[in-house]
């Protein structure tokens, strides 16, 4: 599939006009106003500043500060483009909270951003109107990243099944054992 | 209380204006529909919802501690004010199952987050291992 600089994607060295799109509609949507639950109350509140979306430079100054783990380092700079899209979120643990949460917080969630989505299918659309044979290409792409957006937390989810079955089974074990000599609590 | 109105049952709908899935994208009775819409039944849940699981939490713990001073000193079937007591509750039988086995994390009071994504670091490392594993 031929990029926007002609050449393959994989060969890009710089940011493409997709990847700024996205970027921009993605720190543009952290900073909408959203619901928020404070007090069993339901009220209106938007962010001054990117909490979740973080540079590379600001992401270090939070590891340095001891704000952030050092593997979030490494996390973006092995995928800036995931970090730019928070994809992986700057917001450490401790500061995490699902009552304010915004969009981009609650994405390992499966949340996947409206905005986001529609920049790529603005681009689908204008591969469409000059190149018929890239745009089934960027779809499949489009695709395997929502499937893969997805499946994070399912994963994690299942894999955490596997880990606490043994758990169940020995409770569900007491349970068949105090039937079988008829002790009830 | 409303549903839009609770902190966590909530969020899918106070996400629904910046999300790009849908309610009905997310199937019935799925695990994905059950993470997203915050529906998991947590270990405190279960225990509320089931009564008798009290108890087996209780006998669990007591077998899986040997010291003499914990067998002398603590009674076989659970005391009915154990909610009264703040170890007994957060510690013991509202712990996390899966987190009761690491004992340097003093709170292992389970909640929902935790079967989604945590701090505990010793929950990371066991998954990397089952994930090496599979």
């Amino acid at each position: 599939m031929i990029g926007e600089f002609n050449c393959h994607l994989e060969d890009e060295v710089q940011s493409t006009t997709l990847q700024e799109n996205m970027v921009a509609a993605i720190k543009e949507t952290e900073l909408m106003e959203r619901p928020i639950v404070k007090s069993k109350h339901l009220i209106y509140e938007k962010r001054t500043n990117n909490v979740a979306i973080k540079t590379p430079h600001e992401v270090q100054m939070l590891v340095l500060l001891k704000r952030l783990p050092g593997t979030k380092m490494n996390e973006f700079h092995n995928f800036p483009l995931s970090a730019q899209l928070g994809f992986i979120h700057a917001i450490p643990e401790e500061a995490f909270s699902i009552d304010t949460a915004t969009i981009v917080d609650v994405g390992p969630l499966g949340y996947f951003p409206k905005k986001v989505f529609q920049a790529m299918q603005q681009y689908e659309r204008e591969l469409k109107r000059f190149n018929s044979a890239n745009d089934t290409e960027f779809r499949k792409l489009m695709d395997d990243l929502i499937a893969a957006f997805l499946y994070r937390p399912i994963t994690i989810q299942k894999v955490i099944h596997i880990l606490i079955a043994w758990h169940k089974e020995v409770l569900m074990e007491m349970q068949r054992n105090n039937n079988a000599n008829g002790i009830r609590w | 209380m409303r549903q839009q109105y609770r902190p966590k049952q909530g969020l899918f709908l106070q996400m629904l204006p910046f999300n790009s899935i849908s309610a009905d994208q997310i199937e019935e009775e799925s695990v994905l529909r059950n993470i997203m819409k915050m529906t998991v039944t947590c270990w405190t849940h279960c225990i509320y919802r089931y009564p008798p699981l009290t108890h087996q939490a209780w006998s669990y713990w007591r077998e899986l501690h040997n010291e003499k001073l914990i067998l002398d000193s603590l009674l076989m079937s659970l005391h009915k004010n154990w909610k009264s007591n703040d170890f007994i509750s957060n510690s013991i039988i509202k712990a996390c199952p899966f987190c009761t086995l690491d004992n340097t994390n003093s709170e292992k009071k389970a909640t929902w987050s935790i079967y989604i994504f945590t701090a505990n670091q010793s929950i990371f490392r066991k998954l990397g291992n089952t994930v090496s594993k599979i």
